[in-house]
């Protein structure tokens, strides 16, 4: 049993597989208080201090609709001076938008119309914008929960460095 | 107890790599299945992904897999199979929370299956599977036809914050368009990641390995040739055939690619399996691994069907999802993992 102890002691500093279904030795959570029960109001963005959480449940949707805006897809495409966009995103978002940046400048930004209804929707837009193999791309989707952004393009880490919530794309 | 010393024993004494695997441990069986769906003969085609923000340091593991709800029939000859959503948190068996996508009257009638899981954002995930129809039933009018195979279908997972300590998931309904429509032909297992701005998809197609990518997720070439050619390697592991791969990524130049190998006798029974891994920095030009395959049942590992690589730690550690057949002749799902294979801190297949 002494023996026993030693390796349970030394079984490495990683959470690892236990051949049986209890937690792995290290691996017991600590006594928590569960507080009331209600929604979690950062939508998962953040963890909830002092919770462990025991059990998962899933609900079917139809479509997307009832999701929280995410991005999905986003390509950007230039022949001269004019631009083919597409984005790819799942909710209901209030705004799709795409700002071109040329020399870390803006321009106007340029509104998508909403994708078709379904589950990942698709919405494409021409527009002509000067320097366009040139541009860096802001793309951002909002709907009341949140906002989500991407940024594309020669410089977009350097825009990315003013919009840090942002996805490199 | 004793099970628990061999265990330690033996994981302890293994060095640090890919190819070091522990005793495997059984994680679901159709047994397992909430409600008892599917016909209680098979799990697999494991999808992993963990959700690291939500567990408060022991973020749930979550579990896409397909199961077999009705047997073969001339309409549907593989019989008709789903996807369903199992979890765990810590280790153990995973628990299941029913089906997320059973056959359906659209491009899937008979078939949905093969599960690939590829992370939007730290809360969504994009869902891929593959797909078969009954061609006598079809839409003749649909843009994807009446090939028995369509392409691959797609849904979504989402996160909807938590009551207490249960987390709340919401899953879509099925998108409406299949992709890779012009496969048309029996591949599967896809497998998707995120890199430099574009979704990946590996998959096979007997006997070789296909590999497309795409900005959109819904908007892949078919691609003429195959990424891996079985019958490459000079130890002959994948002599006949390349399948189930594992596509991951290190950063945004550098990527992994485990895959299943099989050699067949002359009246086409399987003799030995494997899982080997391939390396590239442009996805184009792949490098078999030195130590040739990591596992092989020719050395008395599993039959390592339907296999899923995952990765912990930055590529530090690894963890093997596959399924087995037993001795009754159901399939169940294992998992075998390296000594460094950490279950909190799962990699995320987005680079970035």
């Amino acid at each position: 049993m002494i023996w026993l102890a030693l390796i349970l002691a030394c079984a490495g500093p990683t959470d690892q597989e236990a051949p049986t279904s209890a937690a792995p030795p290290g691996a017991t959570a600590p006594d928590v208080t569960v507080p009331p029960a209600g929604t979690d109001p950062t939508g998962g963005s953040e963890p909830v201090p002092g919770v462990d959480p025991t059990e998962l449940q899933v609900q079917r949707v139809q479509g997307s609709g009832a999701l929280k805006v995410a991005l999905v897809g986003f390509a950007v495409a230039c022949e001269a001076d004019d631009a083919w966009m597409a984005v790819e995103y799942v909710g209901s978002p209030t705004d799709v938008s795409i700002t071109p940046y040329i020399d870390g400048v803006p321009s106007t930004a340029i509104r998508m119309a909403p994708g078709a209804d379904g589950v990942i929707r698709t919405t494409e837009h021409t527009a002509e914008v000067a320097g366009c193999e040139q541009a860096t791309w802001l793309l951002e989707l909002a709907d009341s929960h949140r906002t989500r952004c991407a940024v594309q393009g020669p410089d977009a880490e350097a825009l990315l460095s003013q919009h840090p919530d942002c996805q490199l794309r | 107890m004793t099970t628990l010393l061999v265990h330690l024993l033996t994981t302890s004494a293994l060095a640090q790599a890919p190819g070091d695997f522990g005793i495997p441990l059984k994680v679901l069986a159709p047994a397992d299945l909430l409600n008892a769906w599917g016909d209680g003969t098979t799990v697999g085609s494991p999808a992993v992904a963990s959700h690291t923000v939500a567990g408060n340091g022991n973020p749930p593991i979550l579990m896409l897999y397909e199961t077999r709800i009705t047997a073969a029939s001339t309409a549907c000859p593989a019989g008709t199979w789903g996807i369903g959503l199992a979890y765990r948190f810590g280790g153990g068996d995973f628990t299941d929370t029913g089906p997320v996508v059973t056959p359906d009257q659209d491009f899937y009638t008979c078939v949905a299956a093969h599960p690939s899981i590829v992370a939007l954002d730290n809360d969504t995930w994009l869902i891929y599977f593959k797909a078969e129809q009954d061609p006598d039933t079809c839409n003749p009018k649909a843009q994807w036809g009446c090939d028995r195979y369509p392409g691959i279908g797609r849904f979504i997972l989402q996160y909807n914050g938590r009551n207490g300590n249960v987390l709340n998931y919401s899953v879509t309904s099925v998108d409406t368009t299949p992709v890779l429509t012009q496969v048309a032909q029996n591949m599967g297992y896809p497998s998707v990641m995120f890199a430099d701005g574009e979704f990946h998809m590996a998959y096979g197609q007997f006997p070789d390995i296909y590999l497309t990518s795409s900005a959109l997720s819904g908007a892949y070439n078919t691609p003429a040739y195959p990424s891996l050619t079985s019958g490459i390697s000079a130890t002959g592991w994948e002599e006949d055939e390349l399948y189930t791969p594992s596509l991951l990524c290190r950063t945004n130049a550098d990527f992994a690619l485990y895959a299943g190998g099989r050699i067949y006798d002359s009246t086409g029974t399987i003799v030995d399996q494997g899982i080997g891994r391939f390396d590239s920095t442009d996805l184009s030009n792949w490098t078999e691994d030195a130590n040739g395959p990591l596992l092989r049942s020719s050395n008395g590992d599993p039959a390592l069907r339907h296999a899923t690589m995952v990765s912990s730690g930055g590529h530090t550690g690894f963890g093997l999802f596959y399924t087995e057949t037993n001795t009754s002749g159901i399939n169940e799902m294992w998992l075998t993992t390296t000594l460094l294979w950490d279950r909190k801190d799962i990699d995320v297949q987005r680079c970035p």
